[in-house]
């Protein structure tokens, strides 16, 4: 038996009781500041990675001219949504340099950073935030998460492999800060729990101003942002607390004491965000007119997680993609989040016994030039994009707005190297998705960018407005080639 | 002072050096003699016809080391050499004049050596993050929880290179379990409410009297009822005491009283005590979490003429709770007629509810609440003592004042609003567990930041040994002697390790180290294609060939055998499941894993695993190449260099005639290009000595082309074998590069960290010594525990 649920606005608000997931109704806007007052959905970013590289001849059209009326092998199973797609060629990624024998651990640690690892400091993990990790701190305060990174297997690793470089390199794509990478939940039925039945966060009776739902709900008490929870009030006192472990600890540890605090922080913003968020769910229910008119509204989204805890064997490999890719797509519907990247699999370890295919994806990309083995290096990227076109066609089919919420994402699909026989950091695979809310022209194919991976994170970031101080990486513009 | 001379052939042993008379000026003086007497002489006879002069090829001129100091000065030269050697990209194949691989084995000895000369460091000291798993093992010893509560945190894998950040998703489920275990296992206080009557409302004489905050006793003649609204914390069995005293009548039926719960009947009690003092009636219910109303009320306020035979009176004394809860008989109903009835009076003093009864605290409660406020202890005062005694546990150290008064400042918050004492203790101890001092490993005080050097405090060196072996926090032995300040003696820090390690406990040393070493972590997500003859993974089979591996690894440590025995036992453990890939399901049947003595030499030890020779192949078929690579890597100590980059495309080879080739005559083919050849030359032997074994450890005598297994092969070094229990006896004869490197692996992962510098030397005196004491696992441990960098840290 399989459970299915039936996720749309009006289960967001009734049947989950504390509505996490706050979903779109028009009437009240969306989250930016001024609070209830953009009118526009915002522009969300989705990254998706498939590793290893391509068989660059099969990947890239052939000719511009005919795109995309024929297409490539590879992106063959993207029709249904390619007037959708934006087509990068001629991307290049940050040189290997002092690591190039690690080429596998630099692909993925390098593909949202822009840049390489401090090869100075290659056993640890020292290289810089990522895009979807700056993206977050600048979109992240309106949401209930700041960012949602999900992935198939999980990223733990530890030692140090070729080049003497980290094993968490070769697994981790997203960066909080330069020192700090970030997990993947790997459990579907977790995600959704983290999205919509998160804890019920408790207010202070006394020594803060009072906040009672039923109030809000009866829109006797206008916002709750002045309000306090014990939980917040609690990790302030344990924040105290914990600067005076400074005088306690070395230089060298202080870095991972400011991380501990920052993180701390993260977490009573979230706390906000909850609080926030119930408090809206209320008044939205107590406001039944505007309810009622946002219900016929509604576009419901099924997701269907199978039973049993694990349904993470490599035969339900594809299954576990779609459900995550479904849980994007939910969680951006419903504001939940604004930033979201997926990785299937990182570039150790995944064998595609699900096809039948007697190597791994890392044995057929070195394929010598043999025809099974290229076949089979292809059957591996049609693979992920399937699983790409299948989220966009979810996205695609959701009404937002005046069109669909693909209009307003930009999910970047690609890979940290290109060619995966000789490791080269050139020809990217790249394709932009999404419109990005009217900002990206999609539906071409550019043979040649006119700049490099860097001016491409970096372009991506102006479209959600991040301010910048400086390019992303080895970023030195950002890419005029999106628009 | 030579330096070479436990050089086995080809191998990277220098000789270790006692601890007692190592310096960094004695290491690089025998160093710099060595470059001039040994190493400079091979230099000139094998690259000195290139490598000289103003026309030197690589821009290296070896004319210009002219003296050992000079040599020692640059290192980058020689870490470039060493990696050129070692993969033999140098001296070029078509040299004639090539070096015996004993001479080579010389040059990088000598080479990999200069690591070694560095100044005496422990190391930095890692304010480091607990794992998930150790995490979880610490709240079940802390709080005696189930560890799987925290099976929702990202895995961790402990080790050289481990990260301690946090997460913004994994704080968040820190909060999240604290609050899920703290609500576990803190119930609600029990239900304790006690009124006088007068406080209560009343219904008397057919009108209603409010209750006064300074009521006392109420005295109901006739009909009348007292009600209390109550709110119950828990669903529950809850009891109803009254304190109550009948008034003597001429009747003979005792004075009734029905106590009901929102209106409906829960219990009656005959209140037949007459005299002067009242008497305790209980009556027991079911109340819902939630508000409910108790009333009691008379059921026979009317003294009705004598029909038939008096009742028997009841015995003497009222027993408590002894009524059955019956409902009130018909005659009571009965209307009487005010004129000619009597009344009956009843006076209640008081009323009280309590319950639901509390379960015998467990033992982790018990630890929790070491005080209980009362008469003479006020809440603060309760609340500090257990702030105290719990931060000691969870912190693994005395908390500091500071650390106390902002516990105490949590549970203030909480106290203010009127919550009661349990609840506010609560959020002190949620307030603890997402604490940096619970979340990681942290100095012993203010003293451990000093500048410089310093000894790891005596709490310290409790919790690196504890969650060492245990992955979890130290239990009341070690926390007892910390205290005391008597476990930093090298006695009592053997006798320790030697205590934990005998532990049950001590599995976890597999968990967290033997299972990622052996690559057994990876069989959960391993993946083969399924096809005919070819028993699939399943996960019982999964689970037994990690188990054999732990049950192969924990005896070795427990019984204190020598770690050889890691490559030579002729003996293992196996299920039924395990038993069909050994080929003896006829013998070894059912789940249970048992020992089993092995008759065929080319079973037994780490090498044959089949756990291990699945880790090491591809989906359909066995990889001589990660097998060698792993044998290379996990025994002797051997990274081999990475592919080179950029391999240049080879010819179409899939061709008919290649077809036709078995694996190893294909596999052999790297050898041809000479950019692989120097790696694959050393590597691929290795793994064709393991060829007999199928992708999930059965034997085979033809592969899967079926072309016969050719199983000879040769170590580095020269050595030739020609079957799998062959090649395990030449590695246990390099038993000592063996030791090197479970010396080292065991080293980086209780450091945490990348070994470099003198931790090179810790190493080699830490191996020296295990092999003085054959080898033995347990030594290795102690010797560990008893090291530089275990027992200090470098503020620098």
């Amino acid at each position: 038996m399989r459970t299915n649920w039936l996720i749309d606005r009006r289960t967001c608000l009734k049947g989950l009781g504390v509505a996490l997931g706050l979903p779109l109704l028009e009437t009240m806007g969306w989250a930016d500041p001024p609070r209830g007052g953009a009118a526009k959905p915002p522009v969300r970013l989705a990254f998706m990675y498939q590793c290893n590289g391509v068989h660059l001849p099969d990947f890239f059209p052939k000719e511009a001219a005919v795109f995309p009326t024929v297409l490539s092998d590879n992106l063959e199973p993207l029709r249904a949504v390619i007037d959708y797609c934006l087509v990068l060629g001629g991307n290049t990624g940050a040189d290997h340099g002092a690591v190039g024998n690690a080429a596998h651990a630099i692909e993925l640690s390098s593909w949202l950073t822009g840049q390489l690892l401090n090869t100075d400091n290659r056993a640890n993990i020292d290289i810089a935030p990522s895009i979807d990790q700056i993206a977050a701190q600048h979109l992240g305060p309106y949401t209930a998460l700041p960012s949602l990174e999900l992935g198939f297997r999980d990223n733990a690793a530890s030692g140090t492999g070729q080049d003497g470089v980290n094993n968490r390199y070769y697994t981790t794509g997203n960066f909080r800060t330069a020192t700090q990478p970030l997990p993947v939940e790997t459990s579907p039925a977790n995600v959704y729990k983290r999205l919509f039945s998160s804890r019920q966060s408790r207010p202070l009776k006394h020594g803060g101003p009072a906040v009672d739902a039923s109030k809000i709900a009866a829109g006797a008490v206008a916002a709750v942002d002045d309000g306090d929870s014990l939980d917040r009030s609690m990790l302030d006192k344990v924040l105290e607390s914990a600067k005076d472990l400074r005088a306690q600890i070395s230089v060298g540890d202080q870095r991972q004491l400011d991380d501990y605090l920052e993180t701390v922080h993260a977490l009573q913003a979230r706390i906000v965000a909850i609080e926030r968020q119930q408090a809206e769910a209320a008044r939205a229910k107590a406001d039944k007119g505007a309810s009622a008119t946002a219900y016929k509204r509604s576009e419901p989204i099924t997701i269907t997680i199978p039973p049993g805890e694990d349904h993470r064997d490599a035969d339900h490999w594809a299954d576990h993609t779609r459900m995550m890719g479904d849980l994007m797509v939910l969680a951006f519907q419903t504001d939940t989040t604004r930033v979201c990247t997926l990785i299937p699999s990182h570039p150790t370890g995944m064998n595609f016994t699900n096809l039948g295919l007697k190597s791994d994806h890392h044995g057929f990309s070195h394929h010598e030039n043999r025809a099974e083995k290229i076949a089979g290096y292809n059957q591996c990227a049609r693979y992920y994009i399937t699983q790409f076109a299948y989220i966009l066609g979810r996205m695609k089919g959701l009404r937002e707005g005046a069109g669909n919420l693909l209009d307003n994402v930009i999910m970047m699909y690609g890979s940290g190297l290109g060619d995966g026989f000789s490791h080269t950091n050139t020809d990217l695979p790249t394709i932009l998705a999404g419109r990005g809310g009217g900002t990206v022209r999609t539906g071409r194919y550019v043979p040649k960018i006119s700049g490099n991976h860097g001016d491409l994170l970096t372009a991506i970031l102006a479209r959600v407005g991040v301010p910048l101080k400086k390019p992303i990486g080895i970023g030195t513009r950002v890419l005029p080639d999106l628009a | 002072m030579p330096v070479f001379l436990a050089c086995s052939p080809g191998g990277l042993v220098s000789a270790a050096e006692p601890a007692a008379t190592w310096s960094l000026e004695g290491a690089s003086a025998a160093s710099a003699q060595a470059f001039e007497h040994v190493i400079a002489p091979l230099l000139t006879t094998y690259c000195g016809s290139c490598h000289h002069g103003a026309k030197a090829k690589g821009d290296l001129d070896l004319a210009r080391f002219a003296t050992g100091t000079g040599a020692l000065a640059e290192r980058d030269v020689w870490k470039t050499c060493a990696a050129k050697l070692l993969a033999r990209e140098m001296p070029p194949d078509k040299e004639r004049k090539q070096p015996s691989d004993a001479e080579r084995g010389q040059l990088l000895a000598w080479m990999n050596g200069l690591r070694r000369l560095s100044p005496r460091t422990p190391g930095p000291g890692l304010l480091r993050r607990l794992s998930q798993a150790e995490y979880a093992n610490t709240l079940h010893d802390l709080l005696g929880v189930d560890p799987q509560v925290a099976s929702e945190l990202p895995r961790d894998v402990v080790g050289e290179g481990y990260s301690s950040s946090i997460s913004p998703l994994l704080m968040e489920k820190y909060l999240l379990i604290a609050d899920q275990v703290l609500d576990e296992i803190i119930l609600p206080e029990q239900l304790v409410l006690k009124w006088n009557a007068g406080q209560l409302d009343a219904i008397a004489d057919g009108t209603s009297a409010e209750g006064r905050p300074d009521g006392a006793e109420r005295r109901i003649s006739g009909p009348g009822e007292i009600s209390a609204l109550v709110a119950a914390p828990v669903d529950g069995t809850y009891t109803v005491r009254l304190l109550a005293l009948a008034e003597k009548t001429a009747s003979r039926e005792p004075l009734r009283l029905a106590v009901r719960v929102d209106n409906r009947f829960a219990g009656e009690i005959k209140a037949v005590a007459t005299g002067k003092t009242t008497a305790a009636y209980t009556v027991t219910c079911r109340l819902a979490a939630g508000r409910a109303k108790i009333s009691v009320m008379l059921v026979n306020p009317f003294i009705e003429p004598e029909a038939g035979p008096p009742a028997a009176p009841s015995g003497g004394r009222p027993k408590p709770g002894a009524t059955n809860p019956k409902p009130p008989t018909p005659a009571a109903a009965k209307p009487p007629t005010p004129g000619d009835l009597g009344r009956r009076t009843v006076t209640i003093q008081s009323l009280e509810v309590l319950g639901p009864p509390a379960l015998p605290p467990s033992a982790a409660q018990k630890r929790i609440f070491v005080a209980m406020p009362g008469k003479d202890v006020s809440r603060r005062d309760a609340a500090a003592a257990i702030a105290r005694a719990f931060a000691r546990r969870a912190y693994r150290r005395p908390p500091s004042a500071n650390e106390v008064a902002a516990l105490l400042d949590v549970f203030a918050l909480a106290d203010a609003q009127d919550e009661v004492f349990s609840e506010a203790v609560k959020l002190m101890l949620k307030a603890v567990l997402v604490a940096p001092a619970f979340l990681f490993l942290t100095p012993d005080d203010a003293a451990s930041a000093a500048p410089g050097i310093v000894p790891l405090g005596e709490h310290q060196v409790a919790a690196r040994l504890s969650y060492l072996i245990w992955s979890t926090m130290p239990d009341d032995e070690l926390a007892a002697l910390a205290d005391a300040g008597r476990l930093r003696t090298p006695v009592m820090l053997a006798q320790q390790t030697r205590r934990l390690l005998a532990d049950p406990r001590a599995h976890a040393l597999f968990d967290g180290f033997g299972a990622p070493w052996l690559g057994l972590d990876r069989l959960a997500d391993l993946a083969f294609v399924e096809r005919k003859g070819f028993p699939p993974l399943t996960s019982d089979l999964r689970r037994a060939m990690y188990e054999e591996g732990a049950l192969l690894f924990g005896s070795i440590l427990r019984e204190n055998r020598s770690m050889v025995e890691l490559i030579t036992a002729d003996y293992t453990w196996m299920n039924g499941p395990l038993a069909r890939i050994y080929g003896l399901e006829a013998t070894v049947k059912g789940p249970q894993m048992r020992r089993v003595d092995l008759a065929d030499g080319n079973r037994g030890g780490v090498l044959t695993l089949p756990g291990v020779l699945a880790v090491t192949s591809l989906p359909a078929r066995t990889s001589p190449v990660k097998r060698g690579q792993w044998v290379m890597a996990q025994i002797l100590g051997q990274e081999p260099p990475p592919p080179p980059m950029n391999v240049p495309p080879l010819e179409r080879q899939d061709t008919p005639a290649n077809s036709q080739l078995t694996l190893r005559q294909r596999t052999e083919r790297h050898r041809a290009d000479p950019a692989c050849a120097g790696c694959h030359r050393m590597i691929d032997p290795l793994g064709f000595g393991l060829e007999n074994f199928d992708p999930l450890g059965r034997w085979r005598d033809r592969d899967d082309t079926g072309g016969a297994v050719d199983a000879t092969g040769a170590l580095p070094g020269g050595a030739t074998f020609r079957s799998p229990q062959e090649l395990k006896r030449l590695l246990a004869g390099r038993q000592d590069e063996f030791c090197r490197t479970i010396v080292a692996k065991l080293l980086a992962y209780t450091l945490c960290r990348h070994l470099d510098g003198y931790d090179e030397v810790v190493v080699d005196q830490i191996a020296a010594a295990a092999a003085q004491d054959g080898y033995r696992l347990q030594t290795v441990l102690v010797g560990i525990v008893a090291s530089y960098p275990f027992l200090n840290r470098d503020n620098r």
